[in-house]
């Protein structure tokens, strides 16, 4: 018999065997959590550096088609004349009228509506006060020029991220709380359903750690067990929600793409499951036995 | 080794079952404990196994106060003990083979020396087919003899067993007291608690004699 045998017939009072279901359910609903963490990380450091060092400037609509090209012109030629900024480029009505595909539709009329002329402008980085000046710059050009570097929605959304992230690590730590306290409950109705077997081995001279080893072993086999059904399961759901959101070709629907160190990171989840279980039955053992 | 000063015991807010026992016994020495049903034998017993404490008195084993021993050094003390239970208190979920091997690795014994010892004191009490059977398979007899293998496995200093013969036949019971022989011959010191008449005038060993709580000893053979 080896270091991880199991001497006490723990595997056959019916508290122990609901136990990997419930380790594999634990495990499933921490995958998740920890998975759209995960992903909600990577989405928040796309959105940062996709933005990062780009602006857009909009110039309001004019009445009259002379007044609006004049009105480009003087604007591109303050941002141009900007030492810090490297790019500056009117974005065409065409790709515009893409960008407003998903509110309006593939409206025809497009051209028709008084829509802004957009500038896409990229630059070193630079500090806020330097995009100030730009923006009085352009104020003499015309007060109704907006010159938006995406700071004030980024930075909502990158909080809006932080605290669902914040929320899946809470729902990990309910889950591991929930699975130690499931665990002591399983532990200590062992110790009571098994009491006279306990009272033999310890009269064959066995000492408490003993005891507690065969605890531990068992809750360490269920824990993993339930854990990879749980972390199979869930792997399952993960793939099929990349999937779906793969296929659907929606640029406000975020894609769930998790990285090769991702899924290992995953992976340690129900190893770790196994693990709670083993410690808190062996210190559940040695505390209910001294 | 066994040292008992004015010990007294009882269960809860019960009555005293046993009252003012005192007496030693040196290593080496063989006893018949006797005395009518309940009288409390088992209970004495319990005692020198560290099941139960006594209500009052001392009680020394091996030269520990075992009022003053922490939890933790019981088991060392234990493993100096064995035990034959009078319902064997075998496990279930155990072979023949691995509830004598118990003792055995609970002391981290290596595996070779398990395999060796146990199956040779097995064919010794005439289980040999029977080494990979569980107890529910095997008659009361034959669990019986199993508790006394376990018990005496590891050679203990100490060996106290509740009726050991009292479900073996006579033939059984006569070869399991020479084992029990044998093993006094090595040094441990036996306490055999017993009804059988027959046991005790053919061994010519000492009584310890209960009898209304109070713990007397009476030479060998005497009813």
């Amino acid at each position: 018999m080896g270091f991880f045998s199991v001497t006490l017939p723990l595997g056959q009072d019916s508290s122990g065997r609901f136990l990997p279901w419930i380790m594999a359910f634990m495990v499933y609903i921490g995958m998740l959590a920890l998975a759209s963490s995960l992903a909600l990380d990577r989405l928040a450091a796309r959105w940062n550096t996709g933005l990062q060092g780009s602006m857009t400037v909009m110039l309001p609509p004019q009445s009259m088609a002379g007044e609006q090209t004049v009105l480009r012109e003087k604007a591109l030629q303050v941002i141009r004349t900007t030492p810090w900024v490297t790019k500056a480029a009117i974005i065409d009505p065409t790709t515009t009228a893409k960008m407003l595909e998903p509110w309006l539709g593939n409206n025809s009329n497009f051209q028709q509506l008084p829509t802004p002329d957009l500038i896409a402008v990229e630059y070193q980085s630079t500090n806020p006060l330097r995009i100030a000046e730009l923006r009085k710059s352009l104020a003499i050009v015309s007060p109704d020029i907006l010159l938006d570097d995406h700071q004030g929605w980024l930075s909502e959304l990158l909080r809006f991220a932080e605290s669902l992230q914040g929320l899946s690590y809470f729902l990990i730590l309910v889950v591991e709380a929930a699975t130690v306290i499931t665990v002591i409950f399983v532990t200590r109705t062992g110790l009571a359903i098994n009491r006279r077997i306990v009272d033999v081995v310890h009269l064959v001279g066995a000492p408490n750690r003993y005891i507690a080893r065969q605890f531990q072993n068992h809750s360490l086999r269920l824990g993993i067990m339930g854990g990879i059904m749980g972390a199979c399961l869930a792997g399952l759901t993960l793939l099929a929600i990349e999937y779906v959101l793969g296929s659907l070709s929606s640029i406000i629907l975020p894609k769930l793409t998790l990285s090769f160190w991702h899924w290992v990171l995953l992976s340690l989840l129900p190893v770790s499951a196994g693990i709670i279980a083993m410690l808190t039955a062996r210190y559940t053992v040695l505390r209910s036995l001294s | 080794m066994v040292l008992f000063e004015h010990v007294s015991m009882r269960y809860g807010n019960e009555p005293e079952i046993l009252r003012d026992i005192s007496f030693t016994l040196t290593p080496g020495t063989f006893h018949f404990l006797t005395g009518a049903s309940g009288a409390g034998k088992s209970s004495l017993l319990r005692m020198m196994y560290l099941g139960q404490q006594p209500s009052a008195g001392t009680l020394r084993l091996f030269g520990r106060d075992v009022i003053r021993l922490r939890r933790q050094e019981y088991p060392l003390i234990r493993r100096r003990i064995g035990v034959v239970f009078q319902d064997f208190r075998l496990l279930d979920n155990l072979t023949a083979f691995d509830n004598v091997a118990l003792p055995l690795r609970v002391i981290g014994v290596s595996e070779a020396q398990v395999r060796e010892h146990v199956s040779e004191l097995l064919i010794w009490v005439g289980l040999a087919d029977y080494l990979y059977n569980y107890p529910r398979t095997l008659s009361g007899g034959q669990q019986q003899r199993v508790a006394i293998a376990r018990a005496i496995i590891s050679r203990p200093s100490l060996l106290l067993a509740d009726e050991p013969t009292g479900n073996l036949d006579e033939p059984m019971s006569m070869r399991l007291m020479y084992l029990f022989e044998e093993l006094n011959k090595t040094g441990t010191t036996i306490i055999i608690a017993t009804h059988s008449e027959n046991l005790i005038h053919s061994f010519p060993y000492p009584q310890m004699h209960i009898h209304n709580g109070q713990l007397s000893f009476l030479p060998p053979g005497v009813s």
